[in-house]
C-alpha cells in the first residue's frame, strides 16, 4: 500500500498541534502527571532494579550531550544518576575549564556550542572506548573527548559547514566523523542576499577525518549538495559500511517561513554518500580546495552520492545492525520508511533514476523502498536492540514503538512523557547492541516535577526492553538538554585517575617547593608555582603594574582525588590542576594593590590555609 | 668403622657436613636468594579517606609502594606525614638498604660454600652472619621507627606527642590504623635462619658424639 503523504501529512500536523497544547478536546486541563496509561507500565520491582546501593557502583555509562548548554553530562545506569559533567564548548569554572590558555585557545574566544549527537568511536562497528565525538551545531566545530581521562583535547572548526547538525556519528572504524551544513549558506562563504538562495547557497555533506591513533580530526573531504536542509546521519555497517546517509528537508529550496515554504513538497530525500569513493576522488585530485577543504561538486565528479525520496521532513535515517536497512522517519507523517541497501545498489547500478538535483541524481522510491513501519504520530530516530527489534521515538504521540526487522509490524508501544525526541538504546547504534536498557530522551516536562518556575527541566525515562512489552524503570531530570546520548558498559573502560609524573614533559612542570620561582624577563613575569596539600609555592608574588604573568601551575600530588585550584580574586581567574598535571594561564596585571590567591577545590583539612599574595605594585 | 660417605677422623668424629646438612645449607642460600624478590617487612596504613590502604613495603635494597596508578604511596605517606612534622622517607637516608643486601649476600655465599664443600666453617659462619643481620637489621628498624616518631617538627600544623609506629602489631594515630607485618621474604630469612640452625645443630651432635 503506497501512503498517502500530502494528505496525512496536514492531518498529522492539526493532531500534532493540538497534542502539544496539553489539552483534551473538551478543553480541559489535564491532571498532573497523567501521561496515558504510564503507570500502568511503571514495572512493579522498578525501585530494587533502578537503586543502586551507596559504594557501589552503575553498570552504565550514559553520555548524554547537553544541547546548548554546550556540555556533555555523564550518567549512571541504571540510577541515572547524575555523574560529572565534562565541559565541551563551554567555560566551566568547577574543573578550571577554559581558563587555563589551553582550553581557552580549544575554546577559541567562544563561549558556547550547540551539542547534538555525542558519538563513542567505533572498530569494526562495535564502540572501542577510545574516544567521544560531539558536534556542535552553533559554531560548526566537532569535538574529541579522550575517554582515557574524560576531558575534551581537541576542538576543530570546520569552514564552509553552517549549523553542524548532521554529526558527528562515525563510520564503522572510525574512519570517518559525519557532518553536514543544516543551513545552506554560499561555499566560500560571502554576502549573498536571501533572494538569491536557490541560486548562491549550497548544501554541503562531509567527512571529517580521524586519525586512527591518536584521534586527532582534521577537515577530511565536502561535497557540494543542492541547497537544501540537511539533517540527520547515521554510518553503514557491515555491507553498506562505505555509505553515508543524512536526511535532509526543503527540497522546496525555500526561505522565509520554513515551517510552512518547506513543507510544500510530499517527498524530501535522503542522502547516501560513498564516503569510500568521496575520499578516494580528493586522493585522485578531483577536488577544489575552499577554505583549506578539498570540496567535491557531484555535477563534476559524479558517482559519489545519490538522493533517496522519502516522506516530507524526515528527520532520523538510522541504519539497522546488520546494515541491510536503513530506516528514515518523516518527521509529518506517520510512517517510517525502510529502504533496502542491496536494493539500493541494485538501483545505482541500473541507473533507475527519475531525475537529478543540482548533478545529484535522485532514485526511484519504488526501487529501494521495502517497508513502511506503521510507527506512529511523529516518528524521529530509531534505534536497535539485540533481539532484532526496532525502537522508533514518537514526538507528537509522545511514546516509543517497539517494531520487528523483516515483519515490520509494531509490536509495543509505551507512553513517555512528553515529547520524545532521541532515544538511546544501550549500543543501539553499533552491529552488536548490549540492548537491556533504553532511555527516553524527553523534550517537555510540563510539571512533573517539583515547581521550579517558568524555566522547566527536562526529563530523561529509563525504560527496561528485555521483556515483550517494554516496562518504565526510572524517571530523571537531567541537565538540560539531554539531547542524544550514548551508553558505555562500564567495565569498558579503564579511565586513567593520576596524571603519572613521569610522563608529564612540561618543562615548566614544578615538582618540588625549591623549584618553584618567579622570573622576570623586561615586563614579563614568569611563575613556576608548585601545589600540593596544603601550600603553594612561592606564597607570595610581587610584580609591577602592566606586567605580563604567567604562571605555570602544578599539582604535586600523586594520589587519586588530590585537585587543587588557583583563584585569584578580582582577576577572574580560576585554574584547576588534577593530580600530576601542569596548566599554564596568563594575565596582564593591570590591577594596582594586594590580592589574594587561594586554593578552590577542596583538599585537605587545612584547605582554608592554602593561600597566597598576588601584589601588584603601581 | 668407617662411613664413606662422611669421611671420619681417626676418631671417628665428623670433619665435614653430612649431606642433609650441605641440602640444608643450599635450600637456606636458595631461601637468601629469593627473599629478595619480596619484601622483608610492611607497613599498612588505613583510614576512611584511603578505602585501598597505603603501603609501604621494604625490600632488603629498597623501599616500595603498591605500585598502583592511582597512588603513589610513598609520597603519599610523606604528604600525610608532613601534617604532624615527620621526617620524609627517602631511599638514600637508610643505610641499612646498603649493607642488609652485602650481608645477606656474604651469608649466600657462605652457605653455597657449605653446601659445596661440605666445610663446617662456612655454614657456622652462615648461621653467625645470618643471625647477626636478623638482630641488627629488626633492631635498626625499631630504631628508625622510633626516632622518625619522635623527632616530629615542633612547627608542624598538627602537634603530636612522639610515638612508634608498630614494628609488628598495630597502633592508631588521628585517622589512620597503623599496622606492621613481616612480609614474605622475612618469613623466608626466618626459614633460612631455622634451616642453617638445624644443620649446625645436628653437625656439632655428631661431633660430640
Amino acid at each position: 500500500m503506497r501512503y498517502d503523504f500530502k494528505q496525512t501529512a496536514a492531518l498529522i500536523t492539526a493532531a500534532g498541534m493540538l497534542a502539544l497544547t496539553g489539552c483534551g478536546p473538551s478543553g480541559e486541563r489535564q491532571p498532573q502527571a497523567a501521561g496515558g496509561d504510564q503507570e500502568s507500565r511503571v514495572a512493579s520491582d522498578a525501585a530494587q532494579r533502578t537503586f543502586v546501593p551507596p559504594g557501589q557502583l552503575d553498570e552504565y555509562y550514559l553520555f548524554y550531550s547537553g544541547g546548548h548548554s554546550g556540555q556533555v553530562y555523564l550518567a549512571g545506569v541504571p540510577s541515572m544518576r547524575h555523574i560529572a559533567t565534562i565541559p565541551v564548548f563551554t567555560p566551566y569554572p568547577a574543573t578550571g575549564y577554559g581558563f587555563d590558555e589551553e582550553t581557552k585557545e580549544m575554546l577559541g574566544g567562544y563561549t558556547w556550542g550547540d551539542v547534538h549527537h555525542p558519538a563513542l568511536s567505533q572498530t569494526k562497528g562495535n564502540y572501542d572506548g577510545r574516544w567521544l565525538f560531539v558536534n556542535d551545531n552553533g559554531n560548526n566545530r566537532v569535538a574529541r573527548i579522550n575517554l582515557n581521562d574524560m576531558k575534551t583535547h581537541q576542538i576543530l572548526q570546520l569552514p564552509n559547514v553552517m549549523g553542524n547538525h548532521g554529526s558527528s556519528f562515525v563510520t564503522p572504524n572510525t574512519e570517518y566523523i559525519l557532518s553536514a551544513s543544516r543551513f545552506s549558506v554560499p561555499v566560500p562563504n560571502a554576502y549573498a542576499p536571501v533572494d538569491q538562495y536557490a541560486q548562491q547557497y549550497k548544501g554541503l555533506v562531509s567527512g571529517v577525518k580521524v586519525d586512527p591513533k591518536s584521534g586527532q580530526m582534521t577537515t577530511g573531504f565536502q561535497v557540494l549538495m543542492p541547497p537544501f536542509n540537511y539533517d540527520l546521519g547515521s554510518g553503514g555497517k557491515g555491507p553498506s559500511e562505505s555509505w553515508a546517509f543524512w536526511t535532509c528537508y526543503n527540497s522546496e529550496r525555500a526561505t522565509g517561513r520554513l515551517e510552512v515554504t518547506a513543507s510544500k513538497n510530499p517527498r524530501d530525500y535522503v542522502v547516501a554518500l560513498n564516503w569510500k569513493a568521496a575520499a578516494a576522488a580528493v586522493a585522485a585530485g578531483k577536488a577544489d580546495m575552499v577554505n583549506g577543504v578539498p570540496v567535491l561538486d557531484p555535477k563534476k565528479v559524479p558517482d559519489l552520492v545519490y538522493l533517496l525520496p522519502t516522506p516530507t521532513s524526515p528527520h532520523g535515517v538510522d541504519v539497522t545492525p546488520d546494515g541491510k536497512y536503513m530506516a528514515a522517519s518523516g518527521k509529518l507523517a506517520p510512517v517510517t520508511t525502510i529502504f533496502d541497501f542491496a536494493k539500493m545498489e541494485q538501483a545505482i547500478a541500473n541507473k533507475d533514476f527519475t531525475g537529478t538535483e543540482d548533478g545529484v541524481p535522485v532514485i526511484k522510491f519504488e526501487s529501494v523502498k521495502t517497508a513502511e513501519v506503521n510507527t506512529g504520530m511523529g516518528p524521529l530516530h530509531t534505534e536497535y536492540d539485540d533481539q532484532g527489534f526496532g525502537y522508533t521515538s514518537l514526538f507528537l504521540e509522545s511514546a516509543i514503538a517497539k517494531w520487528k526487522i523483516g515483519t515490520w509490524e509494531v509490536v509495543d508501544k509505551i507512553p513517555v512523557s512528553y515529547n520524545v525526541g532521541h532515544l538511546s538504546v544501550a549500543g543501539g547504534n553499533t552491529m552488536n547492541p548490549y540492548g537491556k536498557y533504553m532511555v527516553s530522551l524527553n523534550k517537555i516536562s510540563k510539571g512533573r516535577q517539583v515547581n521550579t518556575g517558568p524555566s522547566k527541566p527536562e526529563s530523561s525515562q529509563l525504560i527496561d526492553i528485555t521483556g515483550n512489552k517494554m516496562t518504565m524503570l526510572y524517571e530523571a531530570f537531567t541537565e538540560p538538554e539531554p539531547h542524544a546520548a550514548q551508553f558505555l558498559k562500564a567495565d569498558a573502560i579503564t579511565p586513567i585517575e593520576v596524571y603519572p609524573k613521569a610522563e608529564n614533559k612540561n618543562p615548566n612542570a614544578t615538582w618540588l617547593p625549591g623549584d618553584a620561582k618567579v622570573t622576570r624577563n623586561g615586563k614579563n613575569v614568569d611563575v613556576k608555582l608548585y601545589m600540593v596539600r596544603t601550600f603553594f609555592a612561592p606564597s607570595n608574588i610581587d610584580v609591577r603594574q602592566g606586567d605580563t604573568v604567567t604562571v605555570h601551575l602544578t599539582n604535586a600530588e600523586q594520589t587519586r582525588d588530590e585537585i587543587h585550584g588557583w583563584g585569584l580574586n578580582e582577576y577572574n581567574i580560576n585554574v584547576v590542576v588534577d593530580p600530576g598535571e601542569t596548566k599554564t594561564v596568563k594575565f596582564v596585571a593591570n590591577k594596582p594593590g594586594v590580592f589574594a590567591y587561594y586554593c578552590t577545590n577542596f583538599c585537605s583539612a587545612l584547605h582554608q590555609e592554602m593561600q597566597g599574595y598576588l601584589t601588584v605594585k603601581p | 668403622m668407617t662411613n664413606p660417605q662422611v669421611p671420619s677422623t681417626s676418631s671417628g668424629k665428623p670433619k665435614r657436613l653430612g649431606p642433609k646438612q650441605r641440602l640444608a645449607s643450599a635450600a637456606a642460600a636458595i631461601l637468601v636468594l629469593v627473599s629478595f624478590a619480596f619484601p622483608l617487612w610492611f607497613l599498612h596504613l588505613k583510614a576512611p579517606q584511603y578505602p585501598e590502604t597505603l603501603n609501604l613495603y621494604v625490600y632488603a635494597y629498597k623501599f616500595e609502594g603498591s605500585g598502583s596508578a592511582i597512588i603513589d604511596d610513598i609520597a603519599e605517606i610523606n604528604t600525610l606525614n608532613h601534617y604532624i612534622g615527620m621526617k620524609e622517607i627517602h631511599e638514600k637516608d637508610f643505610p641499612e638498604l646498603k649493607w642488609m643486601p652485602v650481608a645477606l649476600g656474604v651469608s649466600i655465599l657462605l652457605l653455597a660454600l657449605a653446601a659445596a664443600l661440605a666445610a663446617p666453617w662456612a655454614l657456622v659462619s652462615s648461621l653467625v652472619v645470618l643471625s647477626g643481620t636478623g638482630v641488627v637489621g629488626l633492631s635498626s628498624a625499631y630504631f628508625r621507627l622510633y626516632q622518625y616518631g619522635h623527632n616530629l617538627d615542633p612547627d608542624a600544623p598538627m602537634k603530636v606527642p612522639g610515638f612508634t609506629p608498630p614494628l609488628l602489631g598495630s597502633n592508631k594515630l588521628v585517622n589512620f590504623m597503623t599496622y606492621g607485618y613481616f612480609g614474605l621474604g622475612g618469613y623466608l630469612l626466618i626459614l633460612a635462619w631455622i634451616l642453617a640452625a638445624i644443620a649446625v645443630y645436628f653437625y656439632l651432635r655428631k661431633r660430640a658424639v
